[in-house]
């Protein structure tokens, strides 16, 4: 991909994280990059989401302390030992509105892809290698005196125009808007 | 009694979710976690007054399931709702035309969702 391509891609990542973090109860402050291996928390939830279409493939991964996680569920948590799944299911949930999100921005450009379901991990003293070719947006939020981390790779064909121009405004409904037929 | 209400969702989260805001406005509730378990429940209940359906799920998901059902003229007049991350036009009318009767990109809006089910099946 051209590398301006690769910046419009990266935009539409961070401006879906800027708006579904908040609304998933996790405030979040500018983006900056990951800090490559400073002291990490020990136990991080990683919620990874793989998508494709004619033209764009690739995966999105969040990871983030399983206590931010926690302290972001909508509900009351379960007391046993059950309130770690709850947390997995949430990850879940909030990586499914983040590419869904990030899916609206690439329709938006012409592209269009086909997501997965969630799938969440728990790791212990995760480390994650540098960059490597395929990464578009690799970005490191604050969340209060915590953080959430997105790696989004997306690849294309060699030589191939991904994005189009905008088509104007988005034709998906208002979230929480009801409309029926 | 109370008039009863299919959630499906692969996301216990969103299932709970919307079940508390339905029981406390004093539906009942039955829960389904993919499409291929929604379609055993609908096949087993015959006094469910609607379905609110995600679109992505594992074994089957929320379209297939829709299609699937409409098949059983039982279910001819079964209200589904579809509640789902996805947004693109060409999906909500794939939606359209295989019976759901609306459609709500997640997050919901839990005032305009419960009036939009008393509206189509009344009062619990």
């Amino acid at each position: 991909m051209e590398a301006s391509e690769i910046d419009a891609i990266r935009e539409i990542v961070i401006e879906a994280s800027r708006h579904v973090f908040p609304s998933c109860g996790i405030a979040v402050g500018e983006a900056c990059d990951p800090p490559e291996n400073g002291a990490e928390d020990a136990k991080q939830l990683v919620a990874f989401m793989g998508f494709a279409g004619p033209i764009l493939r690739g995966t999105l991964a969040l990871v983030a302390p399983i206590e931010l996680m926690r302290s972001s569920y909508p509900l009351p948590l379960s007391d046993n030992a059950r309130w770690e799944f709850d947390v997995f299911d949430w990850s879940g949930e909030v990586a499914n509105r983040l590419l869904a999100n990030i899916k609206n921005g690439l329709a938006a450009r012409g592209v269009e892809i086909e997501a997965s379901t969630p799938r969440v991990m728990l790791a212990e003293h995760l480390h994650v290698t540098r960059s490597v070719k395929g990464t578009v947006c690799s970005s490191c939020f604050a969340s209060g005196a915590s953080w959430v981390k997105i790696w989004f790779d997306a690849m294309a064909p060699d030589n191939q125009q991904v994005l189009r121009e905008p088509q104007g405004p988005s034709a998906t409904p208002p979230e929480g808007d009801v409309l029926l037929f | 009694m109370a008039k009863k209400v299919l959630i499906v969702d692969d996301s216990r989260t969103v299932r709970q979710q919307l079940g508390i805001v339905l029981t406390e406005a004093g539906y009942e509730v039955v829960e389904a976690s993919d499409g291929l378990d929604g379609a055993e429940k609908i096949a087993t209940s015959n006094d469910l007054a609607m379905v609110i359906c995600d679109v992505n799920m594992p074994r089957m998901n929320g379209i297939e399931m829709l299609t699937f059902l409409k098949q059983d003229p039982r279910h001819a007049n079964l209200l589904v709702l579809m509640l789902t991350t996805e947004g693109q036009p060409a999906l909500i009318a794939r939606a359209k035309a295989a019976g759901a009767r609306g459609w709500i990109v997640k997050p919901f809006k839990p005032d305009l969702l419960l009036g939009t089910v008393r509206k189509l099946v009344g009062a619990a």
